[in-house]
């Protein structure tokens, strides 16, 4: 048998108990690899069209990547997958731990669950198969307490677990699924799939190896991969020293420096993403006060200063990283106020210290702290939530809701308390958070059309910290992709970083052919979106992509012995996006319902700041991409030559 | 040329980790290092001063907004020195 795959996957029904194990062929995972790619292709298959992601017949499921546990760095991270019911279209999302390698130990490349449970349960997979067994006494509890408790009962240390807090149990729309102490797949609110299901956690163990075609070609590439990553610099030696010639010219006029991969790299490694805020604060790329203020006059240095680099870092105990993972941005840390304090928890990533930092016009690092972890253990989205709340307090500042909605709080930007306690309140659904925790959309259909221009959101989804009016590349990601709000797919700085025309020889002559500087940057994107698909479907991690040269190709041949070209590759990440894409046609999306906020698009420019006076075209960035990827205008997706160019007619 | 009769004062201050690889220095600097400069000095000249590593692939901002290095910087200009990034 090729490597990398486990060779099989089950579906779960929760209604009944029965499961059904399927053993797709080498040809389905050489089409799809593992990750996004598997999980779209078994739900667009078994799932109807126009199924509610929270009724009993939809389905959620759990994937590992094709390259976890194989030997390749970076490869730990697992994937949540579904129809999201907080876009109504494709979603998914994933986290970082230890629990994707588990999984394909147990013996499954991915566990897909439908129906619905009576009651509460949780599921634990090992190599016997599936367990459902009764979640009474978990049901309430948070996300970290439930993996303690799981792991208490059965005694075991090493199984991981994937479980829901209290948002997802109340069906919160931006609720995620948490491993590991507070890694969250936050995004796509399939939290409350999963709470919907009556599924309050799924606990995996195995012990079974993971097959690889050519173990000694992982390690001979680990080592070359290593040398260069632990040698700072050498690995970007060359485009450091041509950086250096043009970061000269750049410097002296003081045009904006582009991030180098070695610089990040560095970065990442003493901070983690908290190394971020300061100079995104004052690039613009942080959004300040609900996107229509500026870093530096409206959040000060000081402000930024606080939640930055070396202030986080001081809370921080020891560093963590995630299965397989070189570089260890992450870290665990003292929580020093609040109600947890005296405990250890993640430290907040740089989307957290903005989206409760900048985007509010907060700057205290211990309230951001104590809320990042109630955020964690209820396992809610710090991007949607810190978004809910900018637009809460903007709506109030200017008398469209008033303190009968608010019960009594008095928002305001920077206000520590008034934050928390709306916090809490959207995770408990009590009165304006019951409004907030289904994401701004929503909020604004229940308190009227005046609010729409302060909701921050494409496609339902609350946007990232990360202005698209800075880099348009991010537009395009918020507005066209399958998931529609994410950061973590392309941008065109993203692309320059991955260093795609590298890796692809196709990614190279699809730039070179472009006319014009929108269309080399659009096929930039492109390329790199292309090369996210496979980073996501092999369950590697986007910081391990920024930071260095992943191999891709090297380990996806060393890992199944496929022996297929990088082009080859290229076409089976056009082939996984086009396929999510369909599944947002297929289930009535169209391009309109995904449109970017206006404020994200500088219809009304900013007066002041790096931004000033920046409108992005997304229309004619969107029929770029759309040309690009061979997508239909009208219907936002591929049309049916391209899927049945891609081989995924199935869907039409 | 800096015109070595008059002096300006103006603050510098690290972040991103420059503020540890910094040579030692009585004040905090990521509160800010106040340096007395002639008047007509160039960034450059000060970052060259303040011995940082790879100064031409930093990032400076000079109140706020960003600079290149050949500014000439004026009486209580505050300037921020940060290695570029992006993600998270
Ligand atoms: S870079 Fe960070 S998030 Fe990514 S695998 Fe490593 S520790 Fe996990």
């Amino acid at each position: 048998m090729p490597g990398g795959y486990m060779g099989k996957y089950c579906v779960v029904n929760l209604t009944d108990g029965a499961t059904e194990t399927v053993e797709p062929s080498d040809e389905f995972y050489r089409k799809y690899l593992s990750g996004y790619g598997i999980g779209a292709a078994v739900i667009a298959q078994r799932q109807k069209q126009g199924v509610d992601p929270l009724s009993s017949e939809s389905h959620l499921g759990f994937c590992s990547g094709l390259l976890t546990g194989s030997g390749a760095l970076f490869s730990g991270r697992f994937m949540v997958v579904g129809k999201s019911p907080l876009t109504g279209g494709w979603g998914d999302a994933n986290a970082g731990g230890f629990f994707s390698r588990e999984l394909k130990k147990a013996g499954y490349d991915a566990v897909f669950f439908t129906g619905r449970a009576e009651k509460p349960v949780w599921a634990y997979l090992t190599e016997k198969g599936v367990e459902i067994r009764d979640a009474s006494a978990l049901w309430g509890k948070d996300a970290i307490e439930t993996e303690e408790l799981i792991r208490d009962k059965l005694g075991d240390r090493r199984v991981q677990i994937a479980a829901i807090g209290r948002a997802g149990e109340k069906i919160s729309l931006i609720s995620g699924v948490v491993t590991d102490g507070g890694r969250i797949a936050a995004r796509s609110g399939l939290g409350a799939v999963m709470g919907s299901k009556g599924l309050k956690a799924f606990a995996v163990r195995g012990k079974q190896k993971i097959p690889v075609a050519e173990p000694d070609r992982i390690k001979t590439i680990n080592k070359k991969f290593m040398k260069e990553f632990n040698e700072s610099k050498v690995a970007d030696r060359l485009s450091v020293r041509f950086m250096n010639f043009s970061s000269r010219i750049i410097s002296r006029t003081g045009i904006s420096i582009p991030a180098q991969a070695s610089t990040l790299r560095e970065l990442y490694k003493r901070y983690g993403t908290p190394g971020l805020t300061v100079y995104s604060a004052l690039t613009g790329d942080m959004p300040i006060k609900n996107w229509d203020g500026v870093g530096y006059l409206d959040y000060t240095l000081d402000s930024a200063a606080k939640n930055s680099d070396e202030s986080v870092i001081r809370y921080q105990k020891r560093k963590y990283a995630c299965h397989s993972c070189p570089l260890a941005c992450g870290g665990i840390i003292d929580i020093k106020k609040g109600r947890y304090s005296g405990t250890e928890g993640h430290k907040p990533e740089y989307e957290t210290l903005g989206a409760f930092g900048g985007l509010l016009l907060h700057d205290d690092l211990d309230t951001i702290i104590e809320i990042n972890e109630m955020c964690n253990r209820a396992g809610i989205d710090t991007i949607s939530t810190g978004t809910c709340i900018a637009f809460a307090t903007e709506c109030f500042l200017k008398g469209i809701i008033d303190e009968k909605i608010t019960d009594g709080l008095k928002l305001g930007w920077g206000k520590s308390d008034e934050i928390v306690k709306l916090t809490e309140m959207i995770i408990q659904r009590e009165g304006l958070g019951d409004i907030l925790a289904d994401g701004v959309k929503r909020a604004v259909e229940k308190i009227g059309p005046d609010s729409a221009e302060f909701a921050m959101h494409a496609g339902g989804q609350e946007l990232p910290m990360h202005d698209s009016r800075l880099d348009p590349g991010y537009g395009i990601a918020y507005q066209c992709e399958p998931t529609p709000g994410r950061h973590t797919i392309s941008c065109f700085l993203y692309a320059n970083l991955f260093n795609v025309e590298k890796i692809f020889p196709e990614a190279r002559r699809m730039v070179r052919g472009a006319k014009g500087k929108i269309a080399k940057n659009v096929r930039r994107y492109t390329a790199g979106t292309f090369y996210m698909q496979l980073i996501n479907s092999g369950g590697m991690c986007l910081f391990g992509a920024l930071t260095s040269r992943i191999p891709i190709v090297e380990y996806l041949n060393a890992v199944t012995g496929w022996g297929l070209s990088a082009d080859d590759y290229f076409r089976t990440g056009e082939r996984i996006l086009s396929l999510r894409k369909a599944f947002n046609v297929r289930e009535g999306i169209k391009p309109e319902d995904q449109k970017l906020s206006d404020r994200a698009m500088g219809k009304l420019p900013l007066k002041e700041g790096p931004l000033k006076n920046v409108t992005i075209d997304m229309d004619a960035l969107q029929s770029e991409f759309f040309q690009t990827v061979g997508w239909d205008p009208a219907t936002g997706g591929p049309t049916r030559e391209k899927m049945k160019e891609l081989g995924i007619d199935m869907l039409t | 040329m800096p015109d070595r009769n008059k002096t300006i004062s103006v603050t510098v201050r690290l972040f991103t980790g420059l503020d540890r690889d910094a040579r030692e220095v009585d004040q905090n600097p990521r509160d800010g290092i106040t340096f007395n400069l002639p008047k007509g000095t160039r960034l450059r000249r000060l970052t060259k001063e303040l011995d940082l590593p790879d100064r031409y692939s930093l990032a400076y901002f000079v109140n706020g907004k960003q600079a290149g290095l050949l500014r000439k910087l004026k009486e209580g200009d505050e300037i921020a020195c940060l290695r570029p990034s992006a993600g998270g």
